[in-house]
């Protein structure tokens, strides 16, 4: 009782007071805008019921001026007008379509004929027992526009970078499927739903057909904004902490913290202020945010300390540049203390939006911010790609090495096993035959056997001697060519085409026995399976690559390629590719087949 | 629905051409906006000058304001006047000046006018012929003055948002060029900033918030930012082939552009000294080649389009030039007649940046969602390689003796043969040539079966026909054929690859060869293959005497499973039985 008895003493002495201001205003040729009341500089008479304001304009110049008075509080319930005989009502409680002049502002045009004088009273109620933050301008046409287009102009851009924010965020939840995304767009979109009605423009563009919309959509949006804010805040703590006990305590501190809050918003935003006075409100909402966002920094820096993950740090800055945005934006609908209302009223250029300019600038830096994460962490995908595709390569490369090793290894070994049985059991065979071969009346045949033995041990020589001697290793390029393909002379007509490579040019050891192996396969498959009688084997060197062409006029070899590439074929295959080669075939149709080996010279050399 | 398709364009048809002609421009209530370009009459033309008229009518009963609007870009300096019964009531002048000093404050050409009720309105136009930049007449729209705001302020916030969206994409790109620095990102980047900035100036952005005062930077930055707008798209679509398709033709014409755009440059910086009508001819050969250069942009990505395998990157690249340019080059569609101006046009504007950031984002999903799924391809390719390393050894072992085997029993086998078939063929005397030759034939067979089981031993053509498993039971059974006591049982999946086979077998092979001297009473041998850790687990038991590992048999095993990195074990079981463990990693046919 004794209570209610104070509260309705302070409303008597506080609330129903009506603040006068009267003004006289000249408009001369140079007159651009002028500010008859603004709050802000002006905040201690500001928690008046009702705002009275007589204006005295006076034409001195020859011309009709067109000038605009705009209130500049987007969210004013009722203002009344009085223009001489005529009053006019603005404010939110008519709809936005049956606005006589539609702006984001409530703004009443006057047209003053020359040299005229013209008196004009004007009522701006405060729906609100708190502060009222409004400013009365009054402009020539030419400013009004300007400042009109000046101030949609930004509010499109500040739309359009949050537009393609949001566009952003929803691309990397769909290929990264975190939640935190879905999460952040809520607060991203709610902040969207305030800007929206706090500069006017919702109203202007969105929810024009509904005042009840315009005088609501900001509870929504702050219950919104807040549980999304506290989700993402706990969502992300709860995965860092690893303390079950930590995780509750700070669960239920932010449930108590929700709760009073919203008691807090509901109390505001319904009138029904009970016993809290007007500024109380703004101590306390702003000291909830400040324990809020205190608890929060706390937790960012321990559990930094103890996993010392970077997405903290982000996390953290982006919840400072909150903090200050909610400080400076709560600051402008309460007016209370000093310094806050010279950063509220703090303008990079002249604008009628109601906003403050600071949160705008603050906004964006987060965008920006939050951008440069996303984008690192895209570059970083991009590189953890070119890195995979570099080991791959590495692996392949290590892979096809090791491949030929073994093949070397075993080559050796069945070389001995070869020289110690068979081999020495023709050589015996032959030495046998030769003795027959004296006595022997059928001279021919037994020669011609002999023949056939020799070609035998030959080819066995050819399966089994080929491994690597060292010299072939310090080897020139010509001179590697020239013994690689050397038992071609025996039964083919061979033209070497090598004058365009230099006589000094040595290729790496590796490469040496690699092009040493595919020359040999080559040749012993023309040998076998070409019918071919002449073969020419070029070389073409320039800046970049080495090219080795071998082609013969045979047709043997096109169905050697047809049966789904024999081993030989796999073997030289598989050699290029060590040498990151290229191997092409051209087969002209039974008229002989080219060869082709292109191979990078960086990586032969 | 043809009909239907049919009567529409006969209605667009009639309502854009076949329109009748109206003498009066009415204004009355319902009045917003509207072109009037169609009611302005030639009145006189001479050299020099030109005058329009245009007559208006107030159908409502009392005075209306209006606003007339003339797009900047087309003319210097105007004279209006407005005469009410043949009398002069106002009078502007307009030459391009201060933006302050304007008489109605709008980056366009406004002149305010109040339209009497049951008068005639007549608004003059006077203006020198090389001060007009369109080729006809100029282009006006009447506004009323509340209509005029309320356009204005939708209109510049619709602006905003189309520069909100370009500045925090360029900013993206920004970082994105200089984190990768890779030249294409460059062209990209300088592209899309001069095209902002060409924007910023076309539409007197730049002149409004920038350089007010100075009409002179604006209209000689208005000339050469075109040119500057063509370099640069030609020198991106330049970078943007290069990394897809080689033509050095094509390169080399897309370079003679840019040096023509060059030359345009420096002759715009000339022609500030020369007389206007050179301006005139100036401005009409820029736009000739503003359109030869888009037309070859668009008709090679049309072309590269076709010729490419990464298309869908192609088709968004060309919507976003395309949307991108058709901004730029139609900045104003409020001035458009019927179809273009009022319908499409102002829709396909105003909703431009939308459709942009749309495009944009929906190939950043597409390229995002790529590089992701290069990175799991490359992941699991990473994983099979590192998995076929230690194969590689053995597989290029395996190759050489398949090699080897084939070699010796196609080539020397066959020959060999040969060589026993002329042998018989030899009829000889004398009885010791004759027995001579038959020792000669027994050393052949004796060489070909030599060559025969070498040959087999290099690679089973058991193996190589039926599989791992019919060819451990053929060789298990041979063993058990001389009346050794031997139990085997396999579990081998079917996809085991042929590397894992031949090594399985060998190992077998070699321990098979190792017991066939040694004897033991009792054998069992079992295998299994777990493929869903890729291990391959063999247990061997006999009974007699502990395994020798200095035997070249055993010492081979050994070495093949240290190379695989798996297990060998040795266990006793009681005094006489003993039992080999290996486990050594398999490789299985995987198909990704």
């Amino acid at each position: 009782m004794k209570n209610k008895l104070i509260y309705i003493l302070f409303s008597l002495l506080i609330f129903q007071i009506t603040i006068g201001i009267s003004k006289e205003i000249l408009i001369d040729s140079n007159f651009t805008d002028i500010d008859i009341y603004n709050s802000l500089t002006n905040h201690k008479n500001s928690n008046a019921s009702k705002f009275v304001f007589e204006i005295k304009i006076k034409n001195k110049i020859k011309n009709e001026q067109q000038l605009y008075i705009s209130i500049i509080n987007p969210t004013i319930d009722r203002i009344v007008i009085y223009d001489g005989k005529d009053s006019v009502v603005l404010g939110d409680l008519i709809p936005f379509t049956k606005r006589k002049f539609k702006h984001t502002n409530h703004v009443y045009p006057i047209v003053l004929k020359e040299y005229n004088t013209r008196k004009i009273k004007l009522i701006v109620y405060n729906q609100y027992k708190k502060s009222l933050n409004f400013r009365v301008n009054i402009c020539s046409e030419n400013t009004f526009i300007k400042t009109t287009n000046h101030d949609n102009f930004f509010n499109g851009i500040f739309y359009g970078i949050l537009f393609m924010y949001i566009l952003l965020l929803i691309c990397f939840y769909i290929f990264s499927k975190n939640n935190f995304f879905i999460i952040y767009l809520c607060i991203i979109f709610f902040m969207m739903l305030l800007y929206f009605q706090y500069n006017g423009t919702g109203y202007q563009y969105m929810w024009f057909y509904s005042s009840s919309a315009q005088k609501y959509i900001s509870i929504i949006a702050i219950i919104g904004y807040l549980t999304a804010h506290i989700s993402f805040i706990r969502g992300f703590f709860s995965i860092q902490i690893k303390y079950v006990f930590s995780r509750y305590i700070l669960k239920i501190f932010l449930y108590i913290l929700i709760c009073i809050g919203l008691l807090l918003l509901y109390k505001l935003y319904t009138h029904s202020y009970g016993y809290i006075l007007s500024n109380s409100f703004y101590f306390i909402i702003n000291g909830i945010f400040l324990i809020y966002g205190f608890l929060v920094i706390c937790l960012c820096i321990y559990t930094y300390i103890e996993s010392g993950r970077r997405e903290i740090i982000w996390v953290l800055t982006g919840f400072i540049v909150h903090i200050i945005s909610w400080i400076v934006f709560i600051n402008n609908e309460f007016i209370t203390i000093e310094w806050l209302n010279y950063l509220t009223n703090y303008k990079l250029f002249s604008s009628n939006i109601f906003v403050p300019q600071l949160n705008y600038y603050i906004t964006m830096l987060e965008m920006f911010m939050i951008t440069v994460f996303i984008t690192i962490n895209y570059h970083k995908l991009i590189l953890q790609n070119s890195i995979s595709i570099k080991r791959l390569d590495f692996l392949q490369k290590r892979n096809i090495n090791t491949f030929v090793l073994g093949q070397e290894v075993e080559r050796e070994k069945i070389s001995e096993e070869i020289e110690k049985n068979i081999s020495k059991d023709i050589q015996n065979l032959k030495k046998s035959l030769h003795e027959i071969n004296k006595i022997e009346i059928e001279k021919e045949k037994v020669s011609s056997m002999l023949i056939e033995i020799d070609k035998t041990l030959t080819d066995i020589k050819n399966i089994t001697s080929n491994y690597i001697t060292p010299d072939i290793q310090e080897m020139k390029l010509i001179e590697l060519i020239n013994t690689s393909t050397d038992k071609l002379f025996y039964k083919i007509n061979t033209t070497y085409n090598l004058s365009n490579i230099p006589v000094s040019l040595r290729l790496n050891a590796l490469a040496n026995i690699n092009l040493y192996r595919i020359l040999q396969e080559i040749s012993n498959n023309a040998l076998k399976h070409s019918a071919a009688e002449n073969i020419t084997i070029t070389g073409i060197k320039d800046n970049k690559s080495l090219q080795i062409k071998i082609s013969d006029d045979g047709i043997g070899f096109v169905e050697n390629i047809n049966k789904s590439k024999g081993i030989g074929l796999m073997n030289i295959e598989s050699r290029m590719n060590s040498l990151n080669g290229n191997l092409y075939i051209i087969s002209n149709n039974k008229k002989g087949i080219t060869l082709n080996l292109i191979m990078p010279l960086k990586d032969i050399i | 629905m043809k009909y239907y398709i049919l009567y529409t364009l006969l209605f667009l048809w009639t309502g854009v051409v076949a329109s009748p002609a109206e003498m009066s421009f009415i204004v009355n209530k319902s009045m917003r906006c509207k072109p009037a370009s169609k009611y302005l009459v030639l009145l006189k033309k001479t050299e020099d000058t030109s005058i329009y008229m245009l007559e208006l009518k107030n159908t409502e009963t009392k005075k209306e304001a209006i606003l007339l609007e003339i797009p900047i870009q087309q003319i210097d300096k105007i004279n209006v006047q407005q005469f009410v019964n043949n009398k002069l009531v106002k009078k502007y002048f307009f030459s391009s000046k201060k933006l302050s000093e304007r008489i109605y404050y709008d980056r366009n050409i406004i002149f305010p006018f109040d339209i009497n009720q049951n008068k005639i309105n007549r608004i003059y136009f006077i203006f020198h012929n090389n001060d007009i930049h369109d080729f006809f007449k100029p282009e006006v729209l009447i506004w009323k003055k509340d209509a005029k705001i309320a356009r204005t302020e939708a209109l510049e916030m619709t602006r905003g948002v189309f520069y909100g969206i370009l500045i925090l994409y360029t900013f993206i790109c920004f970082l994105l060029t200089i984190l990768l620095g890779i030249r294409n990102y460059y062209y990209y980047l300088i592209y899309l900033i001069i095209g902002i900035v060409y924007l910023f100036v076309k539409n007197n952005l730049g002149n409004e918030l920038l350089w007010p005062d100075y009409p002179t930077v604006d209209i000689f930055l208005k000339k050469i930012m075109l040119s500057l707008y063509l370099i640069a798209s030609i020198l991106f679509l330049r970078g943007f082939l290069s990394r897809r398709i080689k033509l050095q033709q094509l390169q080399n014409v897309l370079r003679y552009f840019i040096y023509f755009g060059l030359l345009l440059i420096f002759v715009s910086l000339l022609i500030g000294l020369l007389s206007a009508p050179a301006q005139k001819t100036f401005i009409i050969i820029q736009n000739v080649f503003a359109i030869v250069c888009l037309t070859t942009v668009i008709i090679t990505f049309i072309f590269v389009y076709f010729n490419i395998n990464d298309r869908s990157l192609v088709l968004f690249t060309l919507l976003y030039f395309i949307s991108f340019s058709f901004f730029l080059f139609y900045p104003q569609p409020e001035f458009g007649r019927d179809v273009f101006g009022v319908y499409l046009g102002q829709i396909y504007t105003y909703s431009n940046a939308f459709i942009i950031a749309t495009i944009i984002s929906i190939s950043t999903v597409y390229r995002v969602k790529k590089i992701i799924k290069d990175n799991e391809q490359l992941k699991k390719e990473m994983s099979l390689l590192n998995s076929h390393n230690n194969f590689s050894l053995i597989e290029g072992q395996q190759n050489e003796r398949i090699r080897v085997s084939r070699e010796l029993h196609d080539g020397v086998g066959i020959m060999m043969s040969a060589l026993k078939m002329k042998m018989s063929l030899l009829k000889p005397k004398e009885l010791k040539s004759k027995n001579d030759i038959l020792k000669l034939t027994t050393e052949i067979d004796i060489i070909c079966d030599t060559i025969r089981v070498f040959s087999h031993s290099l690679l089973s053509p058991t193996l190589k026909k039926f599989g791992l498993q019919v060819a451990l039971k053929d060789l298990l059974e041979e063993y058990k054929k001389n009346g050794r006591s031997l139990s085997y049982n396999f579990n081998i999946p079917e996809n085991l690859s042929p590397v894992s086979q031949q090594l399985i077998y060998d190992l077998i092979r070699k321990f098979i060869q190792y017991f066939s001297e040694k004897k033991p009473e009792q054998l069992t041998i079992s295998i299994y293959i777990i493929a869903s850790i890729k291990e391959a687990q063999i247990r061997i038991q006999y009974t007699g005497t502990s395994i020798d590992v200095n035997n070249e048999q055993i010492k081979s095993v050994i070495s093949i499973i240290d190379l695989l990195t798996g297990k060998f074990q040795i266990n006793l079981l009681n005094a006489w039985n003993f039992r080999i463990h290996m486990e050594l990693p398999v490789l299985l046919e995987e198909k990704f």
